[in-house]
């Protein structure tokens, strides 16, 4: 019986609904913006045609000027090898996003009926609005006093997911799909940082796979260029790779495992002309803006039995002398690569630390673990290996394995940046990530909350860096593994945070 | 569908997610390792584990060799393993090994540990471990390595490990290594960490415990890291052996105490140990034990051109006539499934040899010329060195020489055991996966060739006069996880 009254409701609403569709709802189409394709411009104004073409319907008119419609559609076309992808979003005159979607193809050939896809989503989307839209108009005008609540709740569960290149999962905020990719780039990279930044709007960039350190410089919508590059010994593995900028050039830090002891190297780059600084130095490095304050170099060292040894410590560098400076006491699970710190409103300091599971733990001024996130966060196929004759017997292995994980970033404004790869095969110390995305998570005084996150990467992401001052995110993705016959492949991609 | 009925099951739903939320909790990590080795040699024998020999007695306290046989219930035969024109054999093993922990919370954790070990060729349809291999396989051979709980202790803020799992002592497992059931609890105070514990290794009522005749071990050891570069500490192990029909005032007890050290400074590394062992009621009647070890390595990291490493490794020996036993004691467990095995429950794996001492890659053919430290009441006195290369990120190649001799000759006239030397190839197919081809070649010493057979036993196993050189060439498939 009660089905049968629910079912009867149901019809009655769509009846009552089906006015709506008798006004056509109109849209401007503006122009595509299209990256990673050839002829640019002629591709922009085709995909904008045909997407004008494919959306006019008797429900969907297709107006040419932007002040005459209800919604305008902004798209982009990204071209990443043969793959493609088209996204679009409708926004209001007000600049509310109201409907999001986007497809993906393998290659040119399935560009137009992609296009259709696209305006079929677009088109279902956008008349599914225009019903909630119809109808809590309807509402206002019959009591303009009363909100009509049965429409806000229809107009949040006919909100899609989110599916720009920032996903904010709270409230929709405009953001720009403008992305950048390079091109293939031999070596399968596992770290990556920034250099200098110039006046014409270049910069460098570094690159490191597990003996190779290579420099680049990304000039604004070309190719990396490539500056100079050293590859290290056998007998070398790269852990991690960090910058500092020092008398008009980059010192470059490289920790450096040998076996299986520290045997770091710092190399300075100027005037595009590499040069080795010191080498076989006994410490982790990082620099680090803690707090995100001013970026300092950081070290910690390693023990006999400990692979992180005592407390992390700021640093200053003469030739090869390392010279420690103010000590940071770390929490549990913490290290120089695992910790950061960030403030409150109030400017109390909290210790933020990517434990080995991959869960966030924040930790107040005493080290007393107040918060830990529920979702899991890092993960990284990068490691290093130490002598474990001792445990040989159990694990069947002469050495363990310590896995690099992904740092944590903290942003002037205090925002917290991790990434986050997930795996198709993560067994121990067997570790294949298929894909990743960078996180970004703020402190509201009792919990870390999330405020976007990237879209997954096609492939896996051994690293990121967010430039604060371009807003612009640095993904670095490995896009073929290395095995017997192949070094493997990567390539960079920039996104802009909005 | 009526009201109840959906009710009913919402509530059944309701309820076992409840009960599921603890479980959501729950980490569930995994680790294993499959080995696969291949060998031409005439030395090694699948199955037939560092065989000792021993008297034919009811209740042996300590074997004819001095090894502390802990559950020495049966008489064992002896074998001679080094022999005149031995024969040249193949052989195929394989392991596998399967960890599970159910991590619970950072705090706790409950880890499992499995085994799989089958000669190719062995048995099919069979219960029991170690077969397998045969044609057909379905054989019951899962072996229980490790059960253990792992927890930080909320009011003391230890490390408790409870339950049977991996110990090794601190001396490089030169007293005792294996897998035992006991409680070990752990701290780290500032700079130093501590370790106490209890083991049950075994209780000689067998598969009913009586709590009556037991063997129980203790131990207490602490380690403080000086510097980053330099650490010290000290280890004391107490064994209280009380066997069957032996009276609990004549129970074997012996006293370790030791000292140890390891330091870095530039491209060297090195460690040291220095153990004493005290104890009461030895073989015979009102002897008493007084015996010592000491060990040195150390390793040079040589930048591109790779790593060298030497080691010294010295544990006395003693004769039957002294009036204190003066052998270093080591511990042994007894196979409950083969009466003439004794499964050496120590090593010394830093010597990196294949056949003269224990290998760290051995699996069931896990025999050597030298199978204990005890090594027979001679003691052992090794000397070994070795290079590491790094060929390429993928290749790389090891080379050993080690040589060892019996601490006491005991009337031989010559306490020399044999040099051996031995490389190793691997190569690395994928991250997880490295494939490695071994050579090794033992020359016996004038002391394994002496016109006594008693003196030929300087080495436990004993050989026959004019022995043939053991020999070894093998591949091994190595997987981790």
């Amino acid at each position: 019986m009660r089905k049968i009254t629910v079912t009867a409701v149901l019809m009655l609403l769509s009846l009552f609904a089906a006015p709506a569709f008798a006004a056509p709802f109109k849209v401007f189409v503006a122009k595509i913006n299209s990256t990673g394709v050839k002829n640019s411009d002629e591709m922009q104004t085709t995909i904008q045609t045909l997407l004008a073409s494919r959306l006019s319907s008797e429900k969907i008119q297709v107006v040419e000027k932007a002040s005459d419609a209800d919604a305008v559609i902004h798209g982009t076309y990204i071209s990443i090898g043969k793959i493609f992808s088209l996204d679009a979003i409708a926004k209001t005159a007000e600049g509310e996003v109201i409907a999001r979607t986007f497809v993906q193809g393998k290659n040119e050939d399935e560009l137009i009926p992609a296009v259709g896809s696209l305006a079929e989503k677009l088109t279902a989307e956008l008349l599914n609005l225009s019903v909630s839209m119809t109808t809590a108009l309807t509402s206002k005008k019959e009591n303009k006093e009363e909100t009509p609540k049965t429409d806000l709740i229809i107009n949040n569960e006919i909100k899609k997911a989110a599916v720009g290149e920032f996903i904010k999962p709270e409230i929709p905020v405009a953001t720009a799909n403008i992305g950048w990719l390079s091109q293939r780039l031999d070596g399968a990279s596992n770290l990556m940082a920034s250099g200098r930044k110039f006046s014409d709007g270049s910069r460098e960039m570094f690159l490191a796979d597990a003996h190779r350190l290579t420099c680049y410089k990304l000039e604004q919508g070309k190719d990396l260029k490539l500056v100079n590059s050293t590859i290290l010994e056998n007998t070398e593995k790269i852990i991690s790779l960090d910058t500092m900028e020092r008398d008009g050039g980059v010192d470059i830090y490289l920790t450096v495992i040998r076996s299986g002891e520290l045997a770091s190297q710092v190399w300075f780059l100027k005037d595009d002309k590499l040069t080795q600084s010191a080498r076989g130095l006994g410490y982790y490095f990082r620099t680090n803006r803690i707090n995100g304050g001013e970026k300092k170099l950081y070290i910690q060292a390693m023990g006999r039995t400990e692979d992180f040894y005592g407390e992390v410590a700021e640093a200053a560098r003469n030739g090869a002398d390392i010279i420690p400076g103010k000590k940071i006491r770390m929490p549990r699970h913490g290290n120089i690569y695992s910790f950061s710190q960030f403030k409150d409103l109030s400017g109390n300091v909290f210790t933020v630390v990517i434990n080995p599971d991959g869960y966030l733990v924040v930790y107040d001024q005493n080290l007393s673990e107040i918060w830990r996130s529920n979702d899991k966060f890092g993960g990284s196929e990068l490691y290093f290996k130490k002598d474990d004759d001792a445990n040989m017997r159990i694990t069947g292995e002469t050495s363990r394995w310590i896995f690099m994980n992904q740092r944590i970033q903290i942003t002037a404004k205090g925002e917290l940046l991790v990434g986050k790869n997930d795996g198709f095969w993560v067994l121990g110390n067997s570790r294949s990530y298929k894909s990743g995305a960078v996180y970004c998570l703020v402190w509201n005084g009792s919990s870390l909350e999330e405020k976007w996150h990237t879209r997954a990467t096609q492939n896996y992401m051994p690293d990121y860096y967010l430039d604060e001052s371009e807003n612009e995110l640095f993904l670095l993705q490995t896009v073929q593994r290395p095995g017997i016959k192949t070094e493997g492949a990567s390539s960079l991609s920039i996104k802009k945070v909005e | 569908m009526n009201i109840k009925k959906t009710v009913a099951i919402a509530t059944a739903v309701g309820a076992l997610g409840a009960l599921s939320v603890p479980a959501m909790a729950l980490e569930n990590e995994f680790h294993g390792m499959y080995r696969l080795r291949g060998m031409m040699t005439n030395f090694e024998n699948a199955g037939v584990a560092n065989t000792a020999v021993v008297p034919a007695t009811s209740v042996p306290v300590v074997d004819a060799n001095g090894n502390i046989v802990v559950k020495n219930t049966a008489a064992k035969a002896a074998t001679t393993a080094l022999k005149q024109d031995a024969r040249t054999t193949t052989l195929l093993e394989q392991r596998l090994r399967l960890q599970y922990t159910a991590k619970a919370s950072d705090d706790l954790k409950l880890v499992t540990h499995f085994e799989v070990d089958s000669t190719w060729g062995d048995a099919a349809y069979a219960n029991g471990r170690g077969v397998g291999g045969g044609m057909a396989a379905d054989s019951v051979n899962l072996e229980t390595k490790n059960v253990y709980l792992d927890y930080n202790c909320p009011l003391t803020g230890a490390n408790v490990k409870v339950g049977i799992q991996g110990a090794s002592d601190t001396y490089k497992g030169i007293f005792f290594t294996d897998d035992v059931a006991g409680i070990f609890a752990s701290k780290k105070i500032g700079e130093v960490k501590a370790t106490a514990g209890f083991s049950r290794l075994y209780d000689y009522a067998g598969a009913a415990p009586l709590g009556q005749n037991k063997s129980d071990l203790y131990l207490l050891d602490a380690k403080l890291s000086v510097s980053k570069d330099i650490t010290v500490g000290g280890a004391y192990y107490f064994l209280r052996d009380n066997q069957a029909n032996v009276a609990a005032s004549n129970a074997i007890n012996i006293h370790v105490i030791g000292a140890n050290a390891a330091v870095k400074a530039g491209i060297v590394s090195a460690d040291a140990f220095l153990a004493y062992q005290d104890g009461t009621e030895f073989t015979l009647a009102g002897r008493d034990l007084s015996a010592w070890a000491g060990q040195f390595a150390v390793k040079a990291n040589l930048d591109k051109a790779g790593t060298v490493h030497a080691n010294v490794l010295y544990t006395s020996g003693g004769k039957a006539t002294d009036k204190d036993a003066k052998a270093w004691q080591s511990l042994n467990s007894s196979s409950v499934s083969n009466a003439n095995h004794n499964v050496s429950s120590n090593a010394y794996y830093d010597a990196n040899m294949l056949l003269l001492m224990r290998s760290k890659w051995n699996m069931d053919s896990d025999k050597s010329v030298i199978s204990t430290t005890n090594n027979s009441n001679h003691g052992v006195t090794l000397l070994a060195a070795g290079y590491d290369a790094k060929i390429s990120d993928k290749l790389g190649a090891s080379a050993n020489i080690g040589y060892a001799m019996a601490s006491q000759k005991d009337g031989a006239d010559s306490g020399s055991i044999g040099t051996e030397l031995n490389i190793q190839v691997d190569y690395k197919l994928f991250s997880n996966l490295t494939a490695s081809f071994q050579g090794a070649f033992v020359v016996l010493g004038d002391g394994m060739n002496d016109d006594s057979a008693t003196a030929r036993l300087l080495a436990g196993m004993g050989a026959a006069k004019s022995a043939d050189n053991p020999y070894l060439a093998g591949f091994m498939m190595n997987y981790t996880f």
